[in-house]
């Protein structure tokens, strides 16, 4: 049987994505693969103490680099460059910034003496590991390093080949915040999401946000509200606004000190979110059935 | 003297740690600045300073448009487009995938039939408050644009040509997002919370830092929460503690309610002020 891909977001950081995830894993019983797809701020490992069994490195997409001594000063490239990547150095020769080169290759085609070449860079690294929970395959990009969404692409990729081979039925994605290029990558084409949100303002915001993306991309899914007794007015409107639209709500996990401080001793928070993480996770094995 | 506003960045690579409660408060605590919000994936600055923001313009990148009656199908565009935005099957023109378009305009340079012209196409939009008292510039994408960076450069550039000194509330991670919004900063305050996630997404951030060269500051928000030594960090990466602040259920509560923590703590308004004159020392060195 094909696994069951799911990913867990947010939209809004620090509502509890990894916690809940690493709790997921737990619950999984060994029957995961587990990826996090946050790369540019992963942490999902924390909690999982992987044993790294092989590590990659990721390349992503070339970037132009200049052969100043060929370059004839002319300015072409950097008058083309969209991205404003190109600067003329002191010396009056063209110079890339790596930080800012999306790697079109356009100034290369563009340079009258081809003094311009596209080098592949090594943008971070990938990982494939095993932890007491399962399989893992993580990543850690090089900060301001580039091509996110192609290394998130990859990291299910690789998940769900391992999850077919294994023959486990579920695949566990710890997800990134917000609603661009790294969100989008993680859960096009997945089974279902799940979002963890957090009874506030920005909260509601970012979660309303992240389900018209969903909507939009075709994917069904589900809501977690965490610490929700930081304020019973947003916690209520989130439950009416799930009734009223007919949003799967799992369940509401109050805040509590002893799931910070299993965290700080980079233990799973298992214990301290139930006994509501186990209905949930009841609740949403059903819905994932059905 | 420099010609251009100060900017103040405010960025964390872990999301979630404080880093809109700490713009808000500084921005409510000083006259002439600008709050900016660059998070434009989920901005939620103004809903912290208490302000509805109206539409100033929108965000637009360039995309190809082919013209069938010029192309020859030969192909070119699609195998030029690096980022496989344009297909060509078979002798009809190619199709486009906006999604994977990165509007580099390499296709419309070099389609040899110049059939490919580039036309707007909306990605987003810059929104705003002005009053007396306040700025507020925010960048919003579109939900399914792909690439932040486009809004998030629109949004500085509208910012700064106002004029005065910016605070800027930047996305989460240490990625091209967050690369774009403290590119041109003169300070970057990092806000972290001392458990092992913040601690691990503090140092990718320091790492960015000092890859780009900034100076910055470490504010700790809830650090009683947890014991990470962010003192070494901060020594590692030469990045002073500038204040720090424990977890309030009070300051939690009225966070949820859209009520920024300078409004209702007076540890924080002290504390803000304090990093103000820190500020002021280190931008104008």
């Amino acid at each position: 049987m094909k696994p069951k891909e799911i990913v867990i977001v947010s939209g809004k950081g620090g509502t509890g994505k990894t916690t809940i995830s690493s709790s997921f894993c737990k619950l999984a019983a060994a029957d995961v693969v587990i990826c996090d797809t946050d790369v540019d701020a992963p942490d999902l490992w924390i909690l999982l103490d992987p044993k790294i069994e092989n590590t990659w490195s990721f390349t992503g997409m070339a970037q132009a680099e200049v052969q100043q001594d060929r370059c004839v000063e002319c300015g072409l490239c950097r008058d083309f460059c969209r991205f404003n990547a190109i600067e003329m150095t002191d010396n009056n020769k063209a110079f890339v910034k790596p930080s800012a080169c999306e790697g079109c290759g356009g100034c290369s085609l563009l340079c009258p003496v081809q003094a311009i070449h596209m080098v592949e860079r090594e943008q971070g690294k990938y990982y494939f590991s095993k932890t007491s929970a399962g399989e893992f395959w993580h990543a850690r990009l090089n900060p301001g390093g580039e091509n996110t969404g192609l290394l998130v692409h990859l990291l299910r990729k690789e998940a769900r080949e391992t999850a077919t081979i294994e023959g486990k039925s579920l695949i566990i994605v710890d997800g990134p915040p917000g609603v661009a290029c790294p969100t989008i990558s993680s859960i096009t084409g997945a089974d279902h999401v799940i979002m963890v949100t957090e009874p506030s303002v920005s909260g509601r915001h970012d979660l309303l946000r992240l389900t018209e993306l969903c909507s939009k991309l075709g994917v069904p899914f589900s809501i977690i509200i965490n610490k929700y007794d930081l304020s019973e007015e947003y916690h209520q409107q989130i439950r009416r606004e799930c009734n009223e639209r007919s949003w799967n709500l799992l369940g509401a996990i109050p805040f509590r000190k002893a799931v910070v401080d299993s965290i700080a001793s980079k233990q799973i928070p298992l214990e301290q979110l139930n006994p509501e993480i186990q209905q949930i996770w009841d609740k949403f094995k059903q819905i994932l059935a059905e | 003297m420099r010609n251009r506003p100060v900017r103040i960045a405010v960025a964390s690579g872990k999301g979630g740690t404080g880093k809109s409660c700490v713009t808000s408060s500084l921005v409510l605590s000083r006259d002439e600045v600008i709050a900016v919000d660059t998070d434009v994936e989920e901005p939620n600055l103004s809903l912290l300073l208490g302000h509805e923001l109206a539409p100033l313009k929108d965000v637009e990148v360039l995309v190809p448009r082919i013209d069938p009656s010029l192309c020859s199908a030969c192909g070119k565009c699609s195998t030029y487009c690096l980022y496989g935005a344009l297909t060509q099957i078979g002798n009809v023109p190619p199709m486009l995938n906006k999604t994977l378009c990165h509007n580099c305009g390499v296709c419309s340079t070099i389609c040899p039939e110049s059939a490919i012209r580039e036309v707007p196409f909306k990605v987003g939009e810059i929104r705003s408050y002005d009053s007396d008292k306040l700025k507020i510039i925010e960048g919003r994408i579109d939900i399914g644009t792909v690439n932040s960076v486009p809004v998030i450069k629109e949004t500085l550039e509208t910012a700064s040509s106002i004029g005065e000194m910016m605070v800027i509330d930047c996305p989460p991670g240490t990625s091209c997002p967050v690369v774009a919004s403290i590119e041109d900063a003169d300070f970057v305050l990092l806000v972290t919370e001392p458990t092992p996630f913040g601690m691990a997404d503090l140092e990718m951030a320091l790492e960015l830092a000092r890859i780009m060269n900034k100076r910055c500051g470490i504010i700790i928000n809830r650090c009683d929460l947890s014991e990470g030594n962010v003192k070494g960090l901060a020594e590692k990466y030469e990045a002073p503690v500038l204040a720090s602040f424990p977890f309030s259920r009070e300051i939690a509560e009225s966070y949820a309610r859209g009520i920024s923590p300078v409004k209702v703590d007076s540890l924080w308004s002290r504390e803000i002020s304090r990093v103000w004159n820190f500020l002021e020392r280190e931008v104008r060195s």
